[in-house]
């Protein structure tokens, strides 16, 4: 046996031979990135918050007695050197969206957290203007809501306050068996519930206009077993079931014989108001609205034609899931505080600022901890409906076009109300084709 | 000899034919670290055996010979075996060696000269593997030239591997991470950034000498190294697996992190466009065409145009041009991000009057002019100032080509008795510069304003007399009036022709059935020609539309707005002008002199002076839903409407007369009134406001009953004073002995105004609010009820 002897390098030498071959490179330049990595993440959790000021932009603030200034208030009491402000934008929604587009477009750092409708997270993360928050852990936010932050497998965004169809009804007329199972209800329910009462002008309201409109047309037809998009992402529009929601959205918006509807399509607070002025007896509605209708009883409710609706509705869940919205707050990319920024996220989605927005302020809670303490049970009888509901929920199609997605649907629903249900032509590429941002 | 510099590889491999398979496998095992020769791997098709070969392994430190029972035979390695001994006898290169390499153990005939040569024998427990690294170990151990230990050589490859991982690590992060990676990311971005820094330059300098060899040789090496990761999954199986694990996990995550963010189109740039209430259909015509335009193949839109203006937020011209003065930056009174929407990148106003205003306010804020927030306009379309007659089927009482001055037109219309509509002066700058047309007069090409009010007063009391009736607000814009006129709203006095003065795109819209509005449906033409409606005074004053970029705009939207303007300009674009009832830069021929901002502020002045004094109601819904927390201000809602009243009341001219009233009342009918001012009551209006915030909000909402009889306490209106009802409500109407209909049928018959301010549950657009005042109610939110009281006050009162 030859060799050994003579020739060996020692074991030192075989290790850095080892170190030095190719698997050894690989080795070497995964750890490196790795390295690189958590060293940048570790950054991001470690390193001390930057000082100056903190903007947040987002819609007009239209809580009650401005809770959600308040909360701002708190915070800048607490961080000397992260003053927050919140830039306030119109109350409508076009007008948020193209502000806060064009000022991440624009870069320059301008602002430090968007207050994002939900439908518009999947847009600013893939054009990159959010940055990811993925080391901000789940915890006990609610897994509906949570997942609207999310896009290509990372959060971008944390929910800030949330919404769910909630179904409003008056208990002189119905009780929780008797309520439809079905909405809008068909004709003959609404026939049978218009009967009950001369005051009534319709049977239900729902919202049919501008976003309203989407949501309730989707609710209608997955009350109908349909769906818009399913969950490979195809536009299932022309399926029968769909068909079935929109023809019965279609006829419950016209009149019927005397002259009432099975629906009245008005704006959230329209309905709100026809709900405590006696003329609809079901109300599909955002929870926000439960406290305008429970604080109803200071306008006189005596003189109206079913006295005071405040001390004779109840809520439930919708008898399918509901659409879910709300909205989720996300760092700019061009931030210059973005540790600042997290921290004043964190705190504002803190268990006891949810508490305060949901009691206080009526937005509806994000972790399930605040929907689950007695105290705020106790303060708000609908929070076991409230989060039965949100359990259930369904996001709308999630795309980074979901502006372009939403007309092109709108103006389908709104051809199909006027048609029986039926849809134009080349609806389902259309639809399609908008998911993908092409027109 | 062959100096150190010309040595080209670190081992020859000799072998006989039937050990081909072995001998490969130990190029292998030796090319991961060592430069080696092979002739089966070497040689390239149409080299040359009898003089690659010798001068390669010349250009060898080490002759390695693979002796097995196939040697005896092999003459071609009898050959190398002896030309690598006379090698290392002389030296040549200094250093060389020869080291035989028995496979299967030693064979029963060594070949001359090696025999005496220490050896590494194959079998059992030494494989190729443990001979190559026996083979590497030598390198390091072989004395250079002059006796010294050479330092070890790495073969660079491991900085090549290392530097690719780290590369197609980075790109991983770079798309699961794009933030991450974003300047400004602080310490450890630059981290990243330095450490790929680092590894490319030890690469660079590793492959400093020869480096198309050594990439060659590296791709060479990457590639046999997958052909046998098999193998070494076998032999280094956990390595080898975690590497295996590694890449496939991350190749995974980039290919679903990257095809999920590339759905679809990206993002259209956004381009916020500013323009009037007026030019708000015709400019979203515009936008669409424009967005058309640059679509790209892909069907991928590559600009949104977000068309939105200040008027229809409730802001009026002036605040909008103060807001643009100042950056779009806030005041005590707006906050443009909230009021109005985003910062323009374009603006378009009707006239470059607006533009004089804001350039002027700007100075005002001292800023110069390399600060000046609007950088130089340019003219995309004209429009003159005229009258159109409203009239279905009728020509105008005279041709377009009759040439008379405004003075002469004006005169007529009071001859023949003409039904006069103009919108409100303080609506827009295009019924500002129709106020200006028919007070100046052209003297010697220069504007004369100073004959006297009388004239001025005798056009606005026909203008007046004209609007009677149609419930409209003083300030109503012409978008309005057209609609209005497109419904069969318009009431007619009698059989009177009615005239319109307003710039001749919102007319050629109106005859063409183009919408006039967003919220106008679009209808069908009206039969027979514009031209023929239409009257254009020769000294009539021209909108001329400008187009304007700010200097606070940056890119992408920059050069989006300069694409816009440069479309607009175009063939495409000015034919989509002309659709939209404008006429290109330059097609107006017009004597006139150009009007100043100054010029117009004047006219505006004198029509003030023409208005009659005020006798206004102020009903404030006091019912116990005022009591509730304001939504989007502090305190109560009752407060925030009693603060809007204290401001606005500041509005009020020494003439004007003022009442308030606060429902429901607080025991018999009287008790709504909270007080009273007389002309020249000056002093009383906090004393009046104070009495307000003492007033507890409690009870029900007569609405109905108030409006009622608040109308008929004002009585109507007269050539000499104006009188009108405004009413702000939270809520519907909950306690009153009369319908909606008949509410709004007694404030027909009373010939007065009804304006009504709606918030909180109570909502214009449907329900009973749009029976009683259809065009007279403003929707608002108690974040801008003090805004919206006061521009109602503001256009009601000063009169004299």
């Amino acid at each position: 046996m030859a060799g050994a002897d003579g020739l060996s390098g020692g074991r030192s030498a075989a290790v850095r031979r080892r170190l030095l071959s190719w698997p050894g490179g690989l080795v070497i330049g995964v750890c490196v990135s790795l390295l690189a990595v958590a060293l940048v993440s570790a950054g991001g959790r470690h390193d001390p918050a930057e000082s100056g000021r903190l903007v947040i932009m987002s819609g007009r603030d239209e809580s009650v007695n401005h809770q959600r200034q308040r909360l701002i208030d708190s915070w800048n009491a607490e961080h000397p050197d992260n003053q927050a402000i919140i830039r306030s934008l119109p109350s409508s929604a076009d007008q948020q969206h193209s502000t806060m587009v064009a000022n991440a477009q624009a870069g320059g750092g301008a602002v430090d957290i968007y207050n994002l409708d939900i439908t518009w997270v999947p847009e600013f993360a893939a054009a990159h203007y959010i940055r990811p928050l993925d080391s901000v852990p789940k915890a006990d936010f609610l897994a509906g809501p949570w997942e609207t932050g999310s896009y290509a497998g990372h959060q971008y965004a944390i929910p800030f306050n949330t919404d769910v169809g909630l179904l409003y009804y008056r208990t002189d007329l119905l009780d929780a068996k008797s309520v439809p199972k079905i909405l809008p209800p068909d004709t003959s329910y609404a026939t049978q519930l218009l009967g009950e009462d001369p005051n009534l002008q319709a049977a239900y309201a729902g919202q049919l206009v501008d976003e309203g409109l989407t949501i309730n047309a989707i609710e209608a037809i997955r009350s109908a077993g349909g769906d818009v998009v399913d969950g490979k992402g195809n536009v299932v529009l022309d399926s029968p079931a769909a068909g079935d929601g929109l023809r019965r959205l279609a006829r419950a918006v016209k009149k019927l014989p005397g002259g009432r509807r099975a629906e009245l399509g008005g704006t959230e607070n329209e309905n709100t108001a026809a709900f405590i002025g006696c003329q609809v007896a079901l109300m599909r509605n955002w929870p926000v609205h439960y406290g305008k209708i429970a604080g109803s009883a200071r306008e006189q409710p005596a003189e109206r034609p079913c006295g005071d609706v405040s001390r004779k509705f109840a809520v439930t869940e919708l008898p399918f899931p509901s659409v879910l919205g709300g909205q989720d707050l996300a760092i700019a990319a061009d931030s210059t505080k973005p540790r600042a920024a997290q921290q004043l996220i964190d705190f504002l989605t803190a268990q006891e600022s949810q508490k305060s927005l949901f009691t206080s302020g009526g937005f509806a809670p994000v972790r399930d901890s605040v929907l689950n303490d007695s105290e705020v049970k106790r303060g708000q009888p609908y929070a076991n409906a409230l989060l039965a509901a949100l359990k259930s929920a369904r996001p709308r199609p999630k795309t980074p076009h979901y502006a372009l997605f939403s007309a092109v649907f709108r103006a389908a629903v709104q051809y199909a109300l006027e048609h029986d249900g039926a849809l134009p032509d080349r609806v389902v590429p259309q639809l399609a084709d908008a998911l993908n941002g092409q027109v | 000899v062959v100096s150190e510099a010309e040595i080209e590889y670190d081992f020859f491999l000799v072998h006989a034919g039937g050990d081909t398979r072995q001998a490969e496998k130990l190029f292998d095992l030796l090319s991961l670290r060592a430069r080696v020769f092979l002739a089966s791997r070497s040689l390239l098709p149409g080299d040359r055996w009898d003089g690659t070969v010798p001068d390669a392994q010349r250009r060898s430190r080490v002759t390695v010979v693979l002796v097995s029972r196939h040697t005896d035979a092999a003459f071609y390695q009898r050959e190398e075996i002896a030309a690598g001994i006379d090698q290392a006898r002389r030296g040549d290169p200094p250093g060389h060696r020869v080291v035989p390499v028995y496979l299967a153990g030693r064979p029963p005939t060594i070949p001359y000269g090696l025999r005496a040569l220490h050896s590494i024998t194959v079998s059992g427990k030494v494989t190729l593997d443990v001979a190559a690294t026996r083979l590497l170990d030598l390198l390091e151990h072989t004395p250079a030239p002059g006796g010294v230990v050479r330092a070890p050589r790495p073969g660079n490859r491991w900085v090549a591997v290392a530097l690719l991982t780290a590369l197609l690590a980075g790109a991983l992060v770079a798309a699961a991470w794009p933030a991450l990676l974003r300047p400004g990311r602080g310490v450890g971005w630059w981290l990243v950034v330095g450490l790929l820094a680092a590894t490319m330059v030890l690469t660079l300098i590793a492959l400093r000498d020869k480096w198309w060899d050594q990439v060659r040789r590296l791709l060479g090496a990457l590639g046999q190294a997958l052909k046998r990761i098999a193998d070494r999954v076998v032999a280094h199986w956990l390595a080898g697996l975690t590497a295996l694990v590694l890449v496939a996990v991350g190749a995974a995550f980039w290919l679903v992190s990257v095809s999920s963010a590339a759905v679809g189109c990206p993002v259209p740039t956004e381009l916020p466009v500013l323009t009037t209430a007026d030019g708000m259909a015709s400019t979203q015509a515009l936008a669409v065409a424009f967005e058309h335009a640059r679509t790209g193949p892909n069907r991928c839109p590559t600009v949104h145009a977000f068309v939105y203006s200040g008027e229809s937020a409730g802001v009026s011209t002036a605040a909008l041009g103060a807001a643009l003065a100042r950056s779009w930056q806030d005041d005590q009174d707006i906050s443009p991000f909230r009021d109005i929407g985003p910062r323009p990148a374009v603006w378009l106003p009707d006239s470059s009057l607006d533009v004089d205003r804001v350039r002027s306010l700007a100075r005002q804020n001292l800023l110069d002019e390399a600060r000046q927030p609007i950088l130089p306009e340019t003219s995309i379309a004209e429009s003159p100032i005229v009258l159109g007659l409203l009239d279905p089927g009728a020509p105008a009482a005279m041709p377009r080509t009759a040439a008379l001055p405004w003075a002469k037109v004006l005169q007529q219309a009071d001859d023949e008795d003409w039904s006069l509509l103009r919108p409100g002066p303080d609506s827009s700058t295009t019924a500002a510069l129709a106020t200006l047309s028919m007070y100046a007069r052209q003297v010697n090409g220069r504007l004369d304003l100073s004959h006297s009010v009388t004239d001025d007063r005798k056009v606005e009391q026909r203008i007046s007399a004209s609007l009677t009736g149609r419930d409209e607000h003083p300030e109503v814009t012409s978008a309005t009036l057209l609609c209005q006129e497109r419904s069969g709203a318009g009431r007619r006095a009698g059989h009177r022709p009615t005239y319109l003065i307003t710039s001749e795109q919102m007319l050629n819209r109106y005859y063409w059935g183009l919408r006039i509005s967003p919220d106008c449906a679009q209808q069908d033409p009206l039969p027979g020609t514009a031209a023929t409606r239409i009257i254009q005074p020769v000294d009539t004053f021209i909108m001329d539309h400008p187009y304007v970029q700010f200097r606070w705009t940056s890119d992408p939207q920059a050069g989006a707005a300069r694409d816009f303007l440069g479309w607009l300009l175009g063939p495409e674009g000015q034919d989509a002008v002309i659709a939209q009832g404008l006429r290109p830069p330059g097609a107006v021929r017009n004597p006139a002199a150009r009007p100043r901002f100054g010029d117009v502020q004047t006219a505006l002045s004198q029509y003030r002076s023409t208005k009659p004094p005020a006798d206004v109601l102020l009903a404030v819904d006091g019912s116990g839903s005022m009591s509730s927390p304001a939504p989007g201000a502090a305190g109560t809602r009752f407060q925030v409407v009693t603060q809007g009243v204290r401001d606005a009341l500041n509005q009020m001219g020494p003439q004007d007369e003022f009442a308030l009233w606060t429902f429901p009342p607080r025991g018999t009918k009287r008790d709504r009134e909270l007080g009273r001012i007389m002309p020249g009551g000056n002093p009383q209006r906090q004393q009046l406001a104070d009495a307000l915030a003492h007033a507890p909000p409690s009870g029900s909402t007569p609405l109905y009953r108030t409006i009622v009889d608040a109308v008929a306490a004002v009585g109507h209106s007269t050539a000499t004073r104006t009188t009108a009802v405004v009413v702000f409500t939270d809520g519907e109407d909950t306690s009153s002995d009369l319908s909606a209909a008949d509410t709004a049928g007694r404030i027909r018959a009373a010939g007065t105004t009804v304006y009504i301010i709606a918030a909180g549950d109570a909502n214009c657009a449907t329900g009973p609010l749009s029976v009683i005042a259809p065009r007279t109610c403003y929707q608002a939110d108690f974040g801008s009820v003090d805004r919206v009281l006061r521009q109602l006050f503001a256009t009601l009162w000063g009169g004299r």
